[in-house]
């Protein structure tokens, strides 16, 4: 990830980055969770929250002490960062065993510790007590790039219910032929093209300092709330298969007529 | 995979990074998905 230049997507070349904008952003986002949601999210809690959180608010000394490293992916990203930066060696802080999540799991979410933490001057990010404004000016760009991770699931939804539509057979032909199944592919297909449609535009918005933050939030809640819809109807889709497990999944369907 | 879904234009910008990222994650990470989740363990 690091070798490809994702993680400093929206970083300037001079720290390492590549320097493209939220629309590329997002666009990475969705493909990567096309692939793997958990993937995604761990992505875009690092590129967006921390690498892109430094880049907006951090002082010249900051990012050039600490984006190189985090954008070639030798250094990992923390989400501790609220109006300070916290490295993971400082004496004091720890982090819990990570949590054993509904969804989401490959993405490690843990609590941060900090007993006693002694934080440098030069590590507060942004101006001295205007944290919240730090960690809220970030919040619309993290609801935008963190809505590719709804069409990515939405992609992959009808990337796997789609061959399935056509292999599996009942009554002597595809299933894909019935009316059910069509307006199950109906709906999903409208909605996902739909959330894209609204999710790009409010990338681009981002892109000319145009964003609002309703629309940052609208738009995240339309493309997660409605993947939640996809994937439930992939399941309702491949049917027995679609409730079993991913390996056992791949197996059945490869061995279906 | 399914691939008739709708281009949008949103230049080649984006489309040529597009491809390279969707690429790989197919090629590397889609592989990978299936553990990540069960084992609840992000790969290093």
């Amino acid at each position: 990830m690091g070798d490809l230049g994702l993680l400093g997507i929206t970083v300037e070349g001079y720290y390492g980055g590549i320097g493209m904008g939220y629309l590329a952003h997002v666009v990475a986002v969705e493909e990567i969770a096309r692939a793997s949601a958990s993937v995604s999210l761990s992505y875009g809690a690092h590129s967006n929250l921390c690498v892109n959180q430094i880049r907006l608010n951090g002082s010249e000394v900051q990012k050039e002490k600490y984006l190189p490293g985090l954008i070639s992916g030798q250094a990992a990203g923390s989400k501790g960062i609220t109006a300070f930066l916290i490295e993971k060696k400082m004496a004091g802080f720890s982090a819990s065993p990570h949590f054993d999540k509904l969804g989401m799991r490959g993405s490690n979410t843990a609590e941060s510790i900090f007993e006693d933490v002694e934080v440098p001057f030069d590590n507060v990010l942004g101006e001295e007590g205007k944290g919240v404004r730090v960690l809220m000016s970030g919040l619309d760009y993290e609801c935008v790039v963190l809505s590719g991770i709804g069409t990515g699931i939405m992609a992959t939804c009808l990337d796997e219910i789609m061959p399935h539509m056509i292999k599996r057979k009942q009554f002597g032909q595809s299933i894909g032929s019935f009316q059910l199944m069509q307006g199950k592919i109906a709906d999903m297909y409208t909605k996902m093209n739909s959330a894209r449609a609204y999710v790009y535009e409010v990338a681009k918005a981002c892109d000319r300092g145009e964003v609002t933050r309703q629309d940052a939030a609208a738009c995240v809640l339309y493309a997660s709330e409605e993947a939640m819809g996809a994937a439930h109807q992939a399941v309702q889709a491949m049917a027995g298969h679609g409730w079993r497990g991913v390996s056992e999944r791949c197996a059945g369907c490869a061995a279906l007529p | 995979m399914f691939t008739c879904s709708m281009t949008f234009d949103l230049g080649e910008d984006i489309n040529v990074p597009r491809t390279m990222v969707h690429r790989w994650a197919q090629d590397r990470v889609k592989p990978m998905a299936g553990d990540i989740d069960r084992d609840n363990i992000f790969p290093q």
